[in-house]
């Protein structure tokens, strides 16, 4: 199955790899492939092709928790009447997003240079707000002003038509009370906390396959049953074509596999006629950004750590020599 | 020489029982990176075995340290064949780097066009 001079190519690595978990033969197989399906401001939804199970889920771990951002990680309270306490509010900052389109130039804390904090590695911010004149106020992200000319701010959610949304809430004062607080952001991952983490969402799922045999469920069934059967599915993967009295399939990718069908086939002697599967080369990842980073980049930069990962093991390794006896 | 191999974070050590075997240590690493390094060398018809674990699931978090070991036994194809595991091991890591890069690069491609020129940001 495998040809020797397959090894050590990036093309015979495919062939390797992929030509054999399928059980193709040597010529019959694909490149790996991204296939971007959806884009806008928030989301991506695009298709992994001819890779395994271990590449998508590498990437859809390293997607939620290795993407570095920036957040709120310290917060300095110097006043605080409201009727929150302090760590209910700090914990409440640190989940806010901040735009980390610059994430780059920032240091992780512990490997900055500085005794404690600096320009390189932390963002300071101020939130002062004062209720005097009014019987309740809210304070959202437009309190927080940044001390610096970093371009680190809250993120401002954008709608589908391109007009501002309200600034994210934090809480509500009401009259007299007062709210003082330093801020400080930093750089960090989901591993560390999810506050960090770039997405609302990462989902990958492998694309279903459902098949039917038509002319045996529309012969060997009535035409209740053939709408009994297109009912019972719950995502409507079927459908009844009224002009033909048969069962269709409408839309295979809905399919959720609970089998349901399948098990109304075996009720009814039907066992071959509906086969559900998934495949097992292609998956579907759902990413959606939290408004830190825009979604293609969030996906582009979990490839780039990954591929530091290997490089970084590649290399590492190459100290340790060839010395096969 | 310990401190040395302290501050590395790749280990890489050959097993004085089993020859053409050897583990490899990663540290601050964890599925994401171990699951993804296995597979791939177990798609070397060299590689006789390879396998991962993670020693305690918290450790991650006491240390902020994750060791992983990866073990393998390449075996000998009988002749000229032959390959250490060491070397299978920068096999695996070049040929997922260079599949990562070629998805990288066509993500980046395909964005821009779905982007237009509307400013990213
Ligand atoms: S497995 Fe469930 S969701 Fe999928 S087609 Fe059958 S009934 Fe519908
Ligand atoms: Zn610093």
């Amino acid at each position: 199955m495998y040809g020797m001079e397959q090894i050590n190519t990036a093309t015979g690595f495919a062939n390797a790899k992929f030509g054999s978990s399928k059980g193709q033969g040597a010529k019959g197989f694909d490149e790996p492939e991204i296939r971007i399906l959806e884009l806008s401001k928030y989301v991506i939804k695009f298709e992994l092709l001819n890779t395994d199970l271990s590449v998508a889920n590498s990437l859809r771990r390293i997607i939620i928790a290795e993407v570095p951002t920036m957040a709120i990680d310290l917060v300095e309270v110097k006043e605080n009447t409201s009727a929150l306490h302090d760590e209910f509010i700090a914990h409440r900052l640190g989940l806010i997003p901040l735009q980390s389109f610059n994430v780059d130039q920032f240091n992780l804390s512990d490997q900055c240079a500085c005794s404690s904090m600096c320009a390189q590695c932390s963002v300071q911010f101020k939130l002062h707000a004062v209720c005097s004149d009014r019987d309740q106020m809210e304070v959202n992200t437009r309190h927080i002003q940044p001390l610096s000319d970093a371009p680190i701010i809250p993120v401002q959610y954008v709608n589908d038509k391109g007009i501002e949304e309200d600034p994210i809430l934090i809480m509500k004062l009401s009259k007299n009370q007062q709210l003082d607080m330093n801020l400080v952001a930093r750089k960090g991952n989901g591993k560390i906390h999810a506050k960090w983490s770039p997405v609302a969402t990462c989902q990958m799922r492998k694309e279903p396959i459902v098949e039917i045999d038509q002319d045996k469920i529309n012969r060997d069934l009535d035409i209740e049953k053939r709408k009994e059967f297109v009912a019972l599915c719950p995502r409507e993967v079927f459908a009844f074509n009224d002009y033909r009295n048969a069962v269709e399939i409408e839309n295979s990718d809905k399919c959720i596999q609970c089998i349901e069908c399948l098990r109304f086939a075996q009720a009814n002697n039907l066992e071959r006629a509906v086969k559900i599967a998934e495949r097992e080369d292609k998956f579907v990842f759902t990413v959606e950004s939290t408004g830190v980073l825009t979604p293609e980049d969030i996906v582009s930069r979990a490839l780039q750590i990954l591929m530091r990962k290997l490089y970084e093991l590649g290399t590492q390794m190459k100290k340790y020599g060839v010395n096969a006896d | 020489m310990s401190d040395f191999l302290q501050n590395q974070r790749v280990i890489y050590a050959d097993d004085s029982r089993v020859r053409h075997q050897g583990i490899l240590t990663i540290k601050q690493e964890d599925h994401s990176l171990g699951n993804l390094v296995r597979h791939q060398l177990l798609e070397n018809p060299r590689v006789k075995f390879s396998g991962y674990r993670k020693p305690h699931p918290l450790e991650e978090h006491v240390e902020i340290k994750v060791f992983l070991s990866i073990f393998l036994i390449p075996f000998q194809v009988q002749t000229n064949g032959e390959v250490a595991p060491p070397t299978a091991i920068i096999q695996a890591a070049d040929q997922l780097y260079k599949m990562l890069q070629k998805l990288n690069e066509s993500l980046l491609q395909q964005a821009q066009l779905f982007r237009g020129d509307v400013t990213m940001l």
